[in-house]
């Protein structure tokens, strides 16, 4: 049975956790919301907060995943992260916004690609 | 944390108003969301590159990189304009993702225009643009199939026409070579063919050795006639009489009309003189030259040849003052925003006007059915600005043809036989000027002028005398011994005797008082 869009964002958000627990990074946040949107996953790795858009993908007939983050996405995560770091008094420190792409493949199986400083509003 | 994957740069090239100067396209592969951005200052058409070059790369059968792809093109600061940068971006691309051998891309400078379908569709300026690789020491160029010919016009390049981006990468990694091109070679003096004749032309036996001298020294001529004289008909054969181009001369305006993407398919060389008729609705800037990256205007498309102002009067005073600079110096120099151009300018004016406003005058000593008052025609004739005048050195009257002349055809003379005396008269120029930049006697300066142009005794006292009662100026003095010069020529006299001082004279005379 096909899962729907929430079930297969929810499954990539957890896929992405392990991922990135396995990594070393450390999970600070899931789901953070701000009235400009929300942020998938906020971790820590090192001294650095990481901003992590997540991003699931059934099928490559309409694209990969990471085609999909678009630049009015990023400022929406720019936006929400800015309002993040203010709550939690953390403005100077070192931040990075990475996108984890995840494809699951026909059978099942998934594919992790991790883009880190996917973005940074230079452009 | 950004890791540098692939860069490659690639030789392209690009058009500054005639002239050709190579751009480097460098291309950088690396790893973030997937975006392709161009910099280093590209007009619209560079930008629209990108979904050009994706939808090629795709539909040739290549993946289109996920990644982050920037292309910047070197120098960074001019401007740069046209689509020809297409083929080295999608090059560039294609060998940083190790497609094709990087070895393979410096060597070679790359042009062309890539459709939707992975085809290279020719882009303006192919001529200009050899001439700079060549000049930066390169010695292959791949442009479109389109382009070969102006191309292959350089001598010392090797010259390779594509017609897909495949065959483009089949080449460069040696799968399929494509075969170099030929050179260019046109045998100048056999370009004839032309459809109309002097012969055509009935009566008008005087405008017809007017017209002679012109075309034998590219003096500039001012027709003025009623209506329906003949006038329009005698200045679209001028050009049947003038010689044919040098191959020098062929190469000058071949590379105006390259620039602007003129050229007619085929051989690649403009091997006619030019022969350019604009409407009297011109802008300067349309005759001149001008746009914000300034562009040859119509004196540059008749550079070489005839520019044929028909309606004198009713041109623009701004546009026919613009006019006088690039008549004298045979160049002309546009500088706006985008950059400065400087466009070749050397052309015979052939113009064209009725000697008042009802065109009833039969001739311009005045029928009695014209109806213009004094003061009207006066007003019409003074639109033309005495230094312009002073810059025609043959006014010829064009009077009504008798009827009974329509039908006595045989006697009149082929173009090609008047095209005889021309050239023989042009020889003479030719030897006399050999090893100075100067080709005819117009061009002529004052140190050439000094040497050559000697008036017997009689001569002098007659030139003298005209001088003192026409109140000509210093440069009308000059431009009537050119003038005498030329119709010594044609004679095949080798002194300026009187007589040919004398019908100079008479050509210069204000024909109409102003």
């Amino acid at each position: 049975m096909r899962q729907s869009n929430r079930e297969i964002g929810l499954r990539g958000e957890d896929t992405a956790v392990r991922y990135l627990e396995a990594l070393g990074f450390s999970i600070v946040s899931r789901n953070f919301r701000s009235r400009f949107g929300e942020i998938d996953l906020i971790a820590k790795d090192g001294d650095t907060i990481v901003f992590i858009e997540v991003k699931t993908r059934r099928s490559q007939r309409l694209g990969k995943a990471v085609e999909q983050v678009t630049r009015r996405k990023q400022m929406k995560i720019m936006k929400a992260a800015a309002e993040y770091l203010q709550k939690c008094g953390a403005l100077g420190s070192k931040i990075r916004f990475d996108v984890l792409a995840i494809d699951v493949l026909p059978g099942g199986a998934e594919r992790v690609e991790q883009i880190k400083g996917a973005f940074n509003g230079w452009r | 944390m950004e890791v540098r994957l692939v860069l490659a740069k690639v030789p392209g090239g690009a058009v500054l108003g005639i002239d050709g100067y190579l751009v480097y396209v460098e291309v950088d592969v690396s790893s973030g969301l997937p975006s392709f951005e161009i910099v280093g200052l590209p007009d619209t058409a560079i930008r629209e590159a990108r979904e050009r070059v994706r939808a090629a790369l795709r539909n040739s059968g290549y993946e289109f990189p996920l990644r982050r792809i920037t292309v910047n093109l070197a120098p960074a600061m001019i401007r740069k304009e046209g689509a020809g940068f297409d083929l080295p971006i999608a090059i560039g691309i294609l060998s940083a993702i190790g497609e094709v051998d990087k070895g393979k891309v410096a060597d070679c400078v790359f042009l062309g225009e890539l459709s939707l379908d992975g085809n290279v569709r020719g882009t303006p300026g192919a001529l200009s643009i050899a001439l700079a690789t060549k000049e930066q020491g390169f010695c292959e160029m791949i442009v479109a199939e389109a382009n070969v010919g102006e191309a292959a016009l350089v001598d010392g390049l090797d010259i390779y026409g594509v017609g897909t981006l495949r065959d483009v990468v089949r080449h460069l990694n040696g799968v399929e070579r494509i075969e170099r091109a030929g050179r260019t070679n046109i045998n100048l003096s056999s370009v004839r063919a032309e459809d109309v004749d002097f012969a055509d032309v009935a009566g008008q036996t005087h405008a017809k050795r007017v017209l002679e001298i012109a075309a034998a020294g590219s003096h500039n001529v001012l027709m003025v006639g009623p209506p329906g004289s003949g006038k329009t008909m005698l200045a679209r054969r001028f050009h049947t009489i003038l010689p044919p181009l040098s191959w020098d001369e062929a190469f000058e305006v071949t590379k105006v009309y390259s620039a602007l993407g003129l050229l007619p398919a085929g051989n690649g060389l403009i091997s006619r003189r030019p022969f350019r008729s604009p409407h009297h609705t011109i802008s300067p800037a349309g005759l001149i030259g001008g746009g914000r990256i300034p562009k040859p205007g119509e004196i540059s498309l008749a550079h070489r040849g005839v520019l044929f102002l028909d309606e004198l009067p009713e041109f623009g005073s701004h546009a026919l003052e613009a006019l006088r600079q690039p008549m004298e110096d045979g160049f002309v120099t546009v500088a706006r925003v985008g950059g400065v151009g400087v466009f070749p300018s050397r052309f015979i004016l052939l113009g064209a006007m009725n000697p008042c406003l009802c065109f009833k005058s039969a001739n311009l000593g005045g029928s009695s059915s014209c109806t213009c008052s004094p003061g009207a025609v006066r007003r019409y004739l003074n639109r033309l600005s005495g230094p312009l005048l002073d810059r025609i050195d043959l006014h010829v009257e064009v009077g009504q043809v008798e009827v009974h002349e329509l039908h006595e055809s045989k006697d009149r003379e082929r173009s090609m036989d008047i095209q005889k005396r021309v050239m023989k008269a042009r020889d003479a120029q030719i030897a006399r000027f050999s090893g100075t930049p100067v080709r005819c006697n117009a061009e002529m300066g004052s140190g050439e002028i000094e040497t050559y142009c000697k008036p017997t005794k009689d001569a002098r006292t007659l030139l003298y005398s005209a001088m003192h009662k026409l109140g000509l100026s210093v440069r009308s003095y000059t431009r009537t011994l050119k003038v005498a010069r030329t119709i010594a020529d044609l004679e095949g006299s080798e002194g300026i005797q009187a007589h040919h001082v004398a019908e100079a004279v008479g050509y210069r005379m204000p024909v109409f008082g102003v």
